[in-house]
């Protein structure tokens, strides 16, 4: 622990070194407003978690919301120009968590990227979320989807427009026996509720779970999506030793989604702790143009598996009739990196 | 070592014996006693008995790697967990009921008691029909009875008490049973033993799935 982060938290340190890894692939550091017209989060509300919002009327009568969400900020604030726009962050958002009942301040550091998303682009994405999951613990986990393609396997299973919430929450919630049911139910047939059945079970190695999916007949835009995704998978892989997990139950709102969609874990922390995906249609909405895909990073629960901060020894110099000696003397003693204190009596222990 | 939340009480009991056979027993649970943990290191088990109803808590967030909990409990508090086989256990169905002579007139909005307010919120906003919800924690069937409610959404298993109290099932909101769930990080990091306790289950369970 060097003198800059003996005093800072550990998830301030380590959201100083997910800066430091993003800054490395050109990222720049952005920083967004704490407020933000509540408008904004009204037009968007799905793509937020949980759409209640903190709220406060402006001096001018405009009512305005604490962020509840850093990407809605950063692609509204953005503007479109020739070269990809690339930025990090390190924020506070305002909202109550998922199954929560209160508002709670989140801290999250994360990327944004808007521009062309290319193959290049969304392997370097994927090696980026995989190094701040590393940057945390090396027992981590990185699982992938693709919303274009569960769009286009659900087309394939001829599953209508208005099932699709309830189909993409069973396989979200991965209810195999709730998909069977609602096969019977519509009379899907037999090689079609396989494969739904496949797309709850799947969770593994990218190529792995392509090839399994590969079984069936699928039309040549979903083989082109899965070629694709091998490809970035390739690209991440030649260069990181780490195992990409291609699981549909990593799913974003297919209103904000159509691409890569992202969900990382680390051992012994019960919930996701990076959370991203590719989000051209939320850029759509808010008036931009081209492409976008960003993630995030949650470090408020980052004590459940971070190393405790080891304690500070504090030496307490006396006062006593010679306040001037002991000023200097404590002076002297933190130049050399040591942590005093003054007091009443000579002594030393903890903080 | 996987940890593994059961119902206090019979459906916990019968989810056990499942699991016993399955190959991931510990007979002390059976035994009487007041221990909430049960543990047996030989099979990589360890048991924890709580409270219908905070199953999914302790699941969802990662207390448990899984547990065993009714649809009713998932279908009111929408834990974010896998929810991934139907022990076809504890077998009910969430109803609405109401006095033997209720009709719904439609004059006014219903008014609804219930341990559930959420399931019963979101079913009759399917209806459009308009609700007023009165949130009780027992004994629901009496709220008609003695005019606090017009009819009651509740658990039904063989309808003796409604009938004994002079009521009976007007609609089935949803079946519901025993559901094997797991955490998400813990099936990411514990994904083999999950998916081996499930098989067990499977193969113990053969009319379930």
């Amino acid at each position: 622990m060097n003198e800059i982060t003996a005093g800072m938290r550990m998830d301030e340190i380590l959201s100083a070194r997910l800066r430091a890894l993003y800054v490395k692939y050109g990222y720049r550091i952005y920083k967004v407003n704490r407020f933000e017209a509540y408008e904004l989060y009204v037009q968007n509300k799905n793509f937020l978690t949980d759409e209640r919002v903190l709220t406060f009327t402006d001096l001018n009568g405009r009512l305005m919301a604490l962020k509840p969400d850093i990407t809605l900020s950063v692609v509204r604030n953005t503007r479109d120009e020739q070269e990809p726009v690339r930025v990090c962050y390190s924020e506070s958002a305002y909202r109550v968590p998922r199954g929560g009942d209160r508002f709670q301040e989140i801290m999250q550091t994360g990327i944004e990227y808007i521009g062309n998303c290319d193959i290049s682009v969304l392997a370097e994405i994927l090696l980026l979320a995989q190094k701040s999951l590393y940057t945390i613990s090396e027992r981590y986990a990185l699982d992938i989807s693709h919303m274009g393609m569960v769009q286009e396997l659900l087309r394939v299973c001829r599953i209508q427009a208005e099932d699709y919430p309830e189909v993409l929450d069973m396989i979200r919630r991965k209810d195999r026996h709730g998909m069977q049911a609602f096969a019977g139910r519509r009379d899907i047939p037999q090689r079609e509720q396989e494969l739904l059945d496949l797309m709850i079970i799947l969770s593994g190695p990218v190529r792995a779970a392509l090839e399994r999916l590969r079984a069936f007949q699928l039309p040549e835009s979903t083989l082109q999506i899965m070629q694709e995704l091998e490809h970035i998978a390739q690209l991440s892989e030649d260069v990181w030793r780490g195992t990409l997990n291609l699981d549909f139950s990593v799913l974003g709102d297919m209103q904000y989604y159509n691409g890569l969609t992202l969900s990382g874990f680390i051992d012994g922390i019960p919930s996701p702790v990076l959370i991203g995906g590719q989000y051209d249609p939320l850029l759509s909405r808010l008036g931009r143009q081209g492409q976008g895909i960003g993630f995030a990073v949650y470090l408020n629960q980052i004590d459940r598996c971070a190393p405790e901060m080891p304690e500070k020894e504090v030496e307490v110099i006396p006062v006593g009739k010679n306040p001037r000696q002991a000023f200097a003397e404590a002076e002297r003693l933190r130049e050399t990196g040591r942590t005093v204190i003054l007091g009443e009596k000579e002594e030393s222990g903890k903080c | 070592m996987l940890r593994i939340a059961l119902p206090k009480g019979r459906l916990g009991e019968k989810a056990y014996k499942a699991l016993a056979m399955a190959g991931y027993p510990c007979p002390e649970l059976l035994e009487d006693n007041r221990r909430l943990i049960f543990e047996n290191p030989d099979a990589g088990v360890q048991y924890f008995l709580v409270k219908p109803s905070d199953v999914s808590v302790y699941v969802e967030h990662g207390a448990a790697d899984a547990g065993i909990v009714g649809k009713d409990i998932l279908l009111e508090y929408e834990p974010d967990v896998y929810e991934l086989f139907d022990l076809h256990m504890g077998k009910c169905r969430m109803c609405v009921a109401g006095p033997n002579a209720f009709r719904d007139t439609h004059t006014r909005a219903l008014r609804v008691a219930t341990k559930f307010p959420h399931i019963a919120s979101r079913y009759f906003e399917a209806q459009s029909r308009e609700i007023e919800i009165i949130h009780l924690n027992g004994s629901i069937e009496l709220a008609p009875l003695v005019g606090l409610s017009d009819v009651i959404v509740d658990i039904v298993e063989t309808g003796t008490t409604l009938r004994e109290n002079g009521l009976s099932v007007l609609e089935t909101v949803v079946p519901v049973s025993a559901r094997f769930i797991a955490n998400r990080a813990s099936f990411k990091f514990k994904g083999d033993e999950i998916r081996h306790v499930l098989d067990g289950l499977k193969h113990c369970l053969p009319d379930a799935g």
